[in-house]
């Protein structure tokens, strides 16, 4: 595939998306927690999770660029008021949950550089993540993230300079149960790295981008590229968290349960401080991208099934109601993060949340995917509807097995 | 305008889908659709509703009380029905286009008086 400039500036969406939410806080702590307990055999559930998140994101981009509706808006006007009422508030809720999550990620990271406890930042990086989408506009935000994005290429340095052994890697590659006395728990980390992956909120955020980047019939071709890239770049950048933590963590016999730890580990891969602050500045980029993000998916859901005017390049002034919604979402979010609320428990919390909603989440793209009057010809083909029916299938498992694994303990 | 003679599916095609203004803005979804019952003749579709007291009656339970009760309270028709007659509809595809300013409609009044809130924060 040949990329014209102006492709690779369109990339960035893909690679916001990615960036905030595919390697979000609750990816890094699964895919760390994973790699330290069971090395590599959970790099097949990465593939897998990489997959259909491509599959799904090229889906709610191409709705968006050929109906020139996003996602949620057709969502309330194929299934009605109440399907939108039920679904709003539910996502509302986790959303909000999801966005603490982010603000205490991003609040750790300063902590990490600082030494200044974590509640303490809480408020600041709620300040800030506001600012920035109060004064900026969706194409600066999209590329300076994207742009900021970069420093989380440290893990795949990281991982290379690890040397890990090309065959491990390749077996990590090919499905398999856990083996001895753990294999309860290495299927609920692949659950939990699953459910961490696969975040509805990216799906509508996504789509509503490609709106606020005027996307239209001819961005087909781009938006399957940007999806394969931007997804493509979260997946090596998480491959990169997992072989790091495999490789410095499982020989020593370190159980990973705060990111202070996990920071040790790109410590300990590029030798002194410098892989630190590269941890810290990772964590915190993640965190901010996804903060942004599920802020911006909360004021979009909300708008878009309303009818409000809505747009992130708009002045808040032009979106009055859309401006207040991602504000008062912020608001609540900082509080558990103030009460000192433990970032890493509602991070778990918040995503076993996040995978039981899956099924419903999921279920309208096989509704609105092949509905002749948004997409004409640009329909779901068998092999992609096979990919929903799929991960529906999946979202359910999830749902089930995900709860009394987290009541369990892991 | 709307090709004289053509059909078009209430429920599936025009309830639920997005109102635009003249100029393409945002105000609104077809919440309600009013049919006009006449003597020896099919019915007609007189009016298109949109907002918070239509919404209300399509919510079973407490939640549509609330509503419902919110809308008498602090919206901007006070609670009647905010009624466009179908003579001000221009098209109907993927949005309902409307020969309307939506600055001028009840849809756009909370937009407008938040907005003179949101004003006087920095940055807006």
């Amino acid at each position: 595939m040949k990329l014209t400039p102006k492709q690779l500036v369109e990339v960035a969406l893909g690679v916001l998306t990615s960036v905030g939410g595919y390697l979000d806080v609750g990816a890094v702590a699964t895919t760390a927690q994973s790699g330290a307990e069971f090395g590599f055999r959970h790099l097949w559930v990465l593939g897998l999770g990489t997959l259909v998140v491509v599959f799904l994101v090229e889906m709610a981009g191409r709705f968006a660029a050929v109906s020139g509706h996003p996602l949620r808006t057709a969502m309330r006007e194929r299934l009605g008021f109440n399907f939108f009422v039920a679904t709003c508030t539910a996502e509302m809720v986790v959303g909000t949950l999801v966005l603490a999550s982010e603000i205490g990620g991003i609040a750790l990271a300063l902590q990490l550089v600082t030494g200044i406890a974590y509640r303490w930042w809480a408020l600041p990086a709620g300040l800030l993540v506001w600012a920035l989408l109060w004064n900026g506009t969706f194409g600066v935000l999209e590329k300076g993230v994207a742009l900021l994005g970069l420093v989380t290429l440290a893990f795949v340095v990281a991982a290379v300079k690890l040397h890990p052994a090309p065959g491990a890697v390749a077996r990590g590659l090919i499905p398999g149960g856990g083996g001895g006395g753990g294999a309860a728990h290495y299927w609920f980390i692949a659950v939990a790295i699953l459910g961490a992956l696969i975040s509805p909120y990216l799906f509508w955020f996504y789509s509503a981008g490609a709106v606020e980047d005027h996307w239209d019939e001819g961005h087909v071709a781009t938006n399957r590229m940007v999806a394969v890239v931007g997804m493509g770049f979260g997946s090596v950048v998480a491959a990169g968290v997992l072989i790091v933590s495999a490789m410095v963590f499982l020989p020593r016999g370190i159980v990973v349960d705060d990111y202070a730890q996990v920071a040790l580990g790109l410590t300990t891969a590029l030798e002194g401080s410098r892989g630190f602050y590269l941890f810290a500045a990772s964590l915190g980029v993640a965190c901010l991208g996804a903060a942004l993000e599920a802020s911006l998916a909360m004021a979009y859901v909300v708008a878009q099934g309303l009818g409000w005017v809505w747009g992130e390049s708009l002045r808040p002034r032009r979106a009055a109601r859309f401006s207040l919604v991602y504000t008062g979402a912020l608001l609540v979010a900082v509080v558990p993060m103030l009460l000192g609320v433990d970032p890493l428990a509602l991070t778990v919390f918040s995503m076993a949340l996040t995978a039981v909603m899956l099924p419903i989440a999921i279920f309208p793209f096989l509704v609105l995917m092949n509905d002749e009057r948004y997409l004409g010809r640009h329909r779901n083909g068998r092999l992609s509807n096979a990919v929903v029916i799929g991960v529906i299938a999946l979202g359910f498992v999830l749902a089930v097995v995900t709860i009394p694994l987290q009541l369990a303990g892991g | 305008m709307i090709e004289e003679g053509r059909r078009v599916d209430l429920v599936g095609e025009v309830l639920d889908q997005q109102l635009r203004d003249f100029i393409g803005r945002p105000m609104g979804n077809v919440d309600g659709l009013v049919l006009e019952l006449r003597e020896g003749e099919p019915p007609r579709v007189s009016h298109v509703e949109t907002g918070g007291v239509t919404l209300a009656r399509r919510l079973r339970g407490p939640l549509g009380g609330w509503l419902a009760a919110a809308a008498r309270r602090w919206g901007a028709t006070r609670g009647e029905p905010f009624r466009i007659p179908w003579s001000r509809v221009k098209e109907v595809g993927l949005n309902v286009d409307l020969d309307l300013d939506a600055d001028a409609t009840p849809a756009w009044y909370w937009e407008h008086r938040l907005g003179r809130i949101v004003a006087r924060i920095p940055g807006s």
